[in-house]
């Protein structure tokens, strides 16, 4: 009895070690990002909202910001159709293909850094020069697209088919098909993708920062930058506004789809 | 509507042939049960049909019109399927009002058509529910309305029934063989369960390794097998093997092991082996206490092996001799024991040869 007893206490003492461990950061960040003193320290010293009016007056912060955000969007946009389209045919056409399907999840596994090098040597050897906006772009693609292929394929492999072919057999067509029967009921899979790619667009480093160059530098590097000559507590408020930013995103979708769709994948 | 032509179908999937130059005549109007095994290839046939397949020869005609080269939402066709696949973030009207959607009927016309049809089936009242909240029997009718609203050329439904239990599969075989007499739509009904075919085809194709084995009425197919395969496959059969030694009119007098038989029948062709097996229903079989009286036609004399009683029915096993025990189901008034000897005759008429399994193999 007291042995399972001590057992049970043992475990609920790891669980709660572990949601702090995870929690605590992002508590100092936000506490530090209030700070009324001018050093990014732990505890604050005063309640301020100083840092975030400095942030929204920073002309270089913010224009890294909406630049951020314009590049989270177009990546997502890009990354879900490409992953969605890998998917349908991996699932559908090339179920055996292991090779394929390591090949597009490939980004996942190397480290951000060595993807980045490759990329600005290819981009190089194939005369497209090392910082351009493409640039940048293809490199987010590449690492958000994985995402969205590995969602919409968790959704597709419990799809089942007969349902497109009843479609057919009442007169739709392949894209109709597709748009009113496929599509609705991936959709769980396809927006949960969207939401990783777009968070890890956000938020992606070694990519923005080889990549990125004069006017098309996200904002994970304006903050790296800023924090080699400053260490006041402005990169905490960005840190914030990051977190509150995902937040949004996670709890938007979860409002319009339900994560777990991903797991039923909308069927039955 | 209109009838369907299958000319030489042929359908391969890597080395298997599934479909077998299969050609297939369903009359207009006409209810065809394809019935076999598992993996006899009935539903790539209805798939073919459909257009979900391509048939790797062969041509597919609804009516004038042929159809082996359209796609499938150009077939005009309904199909239900095994489970039903109603579209699950679709409510039933929506579910049903989809084919009428794509074929861009007006507004006005589509809920009058959508309503009626919803009637038909008995779903009044529950267009506003998901397929989900729906129960077994109400899908399957769902789906049934699905199909034939859009008024199709043919219905195809493959397995309709499998997925409901068995007392509510029954009342819908009647149910949906009244409906499709209603409409009298041109139908081809894929099924392996006999009875099934039985209660709502005009005629079945029994198919076994990609090929018709014997097309014809349910009565016919039952008590005029064509091959023991076809006779084993649909109900229970005894076989005993005999050689032809004269005929009679319709009737053949076959040199068994058990003594000479008389049962329906036609000579073999000269080339074929003279081998046959006369083929016996069980309860075509008639058991009675031996007598002393002479031998009479198709007697032959045995003991009760075993003996199960089934409510309806008395389920025997016969030994007639030591290597042949024959299956013999009769009333349950006809009381004998294990051990009991007796005399099991049978009418000519009732008993029929099919070519011996070497020559149909």
């Amino acid at each position: 009895m007291t042995r399972s007893k001590l057992a049970h206490g043992a475990f609920l003492l790891l669980i709660v070690a572990l949601y702090v461990f995870l929690i605590a950061p992002i508590v100092i960040v936000v506490l530090a990002s209030l700070n009324s003193g001018r050093f990014l320290v732990f505890p604050p010293e005063g309640f301020s909202l100083q840092w975030y009016v400095k942030f929204v007056n920073s002309r270089a912060f913010m224009r890294s910001f909406m630049f951020s955000l314009k590049l989270a969007a177009l990546t997502t946009v890009i990354a879900s159709v490409i992953g969605t389209a890998a998917a349908l045919y991996v699932v559908r056409r090339a179920r055996q293909s292991t090779t394929l399907r390591l090949l597009l999840v490939a980004p996942l596994q190397l480290p951000g850094i060595m993807t980045a090098l490759a990329l600005l040597i290819f981009y190089y050897a194939v005369g497209l020069g090392g910082t351009t906006y493409l640039g940048l772009l293809l490199g987010h693609v590449l690492v958000c697209m994985p995402y969205a292929f590995l969602t919409v394929s968790a959704v597709l492999y419990n799809f089942d088919r007969s349902l497109e072919e009843a479609a057919r057999s009442l007169g739709a067509g392949a894209w109709r098909t597709f748009a009113r029967i496929t599509l609705p009921l991936i959709k769980g899979g396809v927006l949960s993708g969207a939401v990783f790619a777009f968070i890890t667009s956000f938020d992606q480093f070694p990519i923005s920062l080889l990549l990125g160059g004069v006017g098309t530098t996200p904002l994970p590097v304006q903050v790296f930058d800023y924090l080699r000559f400053s260490f006041d507590p402005t990169a905490a408020a960005v840190g914030t506004l990051n977190i509150v930013i995902t937040l949004i995103v996670v709890i938007v979708t979860e409002r319009l789809v339900g994560l777990e769709s991903l797991y039923w994948g909308g069927q039955r | 509507m209109a009838g369907i032509q299958l000319r030489g179908l042929t359908k391969r999937f890597g080395s298997v042939v599934a479909v077998d130059d299969l050609s297939l005549d369903v009359a207009d109007g006409e209810l065809i049960a394809l019935l076999g095994p598992s993996g006899c290839g009935k539903t790539t046939t209805l798939r073919t049909i459909a257009g979900f397949e391509t048939p790797d020869a062969g041509e597919i005609y609804f009516g004038e019109r042929r159809v082996s080269d359209l796609l499938p939402e150009q077939r005009r066709i309904g199909m239900v399927f095994q489970n039903y696949a109603l579209f699950p973030h679709m409510t039933v009207a929506e579910n049903v009002a989809f084919g009428l959607e794509m074929r861009k009927t007006p507004a006005a016309a589509l809920r009058e058509r959508v309503a009626a049809v919803l009637a038909k089936v008995q779903l009044t009242g529950l267009e506003k529910r998901y397929p989900r909240q729906l129960s077994g029997g109400q899908q399957q009718r769902a789906a049934l309305a699905r199909a034939l609203v859009v008024s199709p050329d043919v219905l195809l439904l493959d397995e309709p029934l499998a997925n409901l239990d068995a007392k509510l599969r029954e009342e819908m075989r009647f149910y949906v063989r009244s409906l499709q007499q209603e409409v009298g739509i041109t139908t081809v009904y894929v099924t392996h369960d006999q009875a099934e075919a039985m209660v709502i085809a005009d005629r079945i194709a029994v198919m076994f390794a990609g090929r018709i084995h014997q097309l014809g009425a349910p009565a016919d197919i039952y008590h005029r097998p064509a091959t023991a395969t076809v006779a084993e496959f649909i109900g229970l059969t005894n076989f005993i093997e005999g050689k032809v030694i004269g005929q009679h009119g319709a009737l053949l007098n076959v040199d068994t092991s058990l003594g000479v038989l008389t049962c329906q029948g036609s000579l073999p062709s000269p080339d074929a082996r003279p081998m046959l097996l006369v083929a016996v229903r069980p309860e075509a079989l008639r058991l009675s206490a031996p007598s002393g009286s002479p031998p009479a036609e198709n007697r032959l004399d045995g003991a009760v092996k075993a003996r199960a009683f089934l409510g309806n029915i008395v389920d025997y096993r016969i030994a007639v001799s030591p290597s042949v025990v024959l299956r013999v189901q009769g009333a349950p008034h006809d009381s004998f024991a294990v051990g009991d000897r007796v005399a099991v005759t049978f009418e000519p008429a009732a008993a029929w040869s099919v070519p011996s399994r070497e020559d149909t193999a």
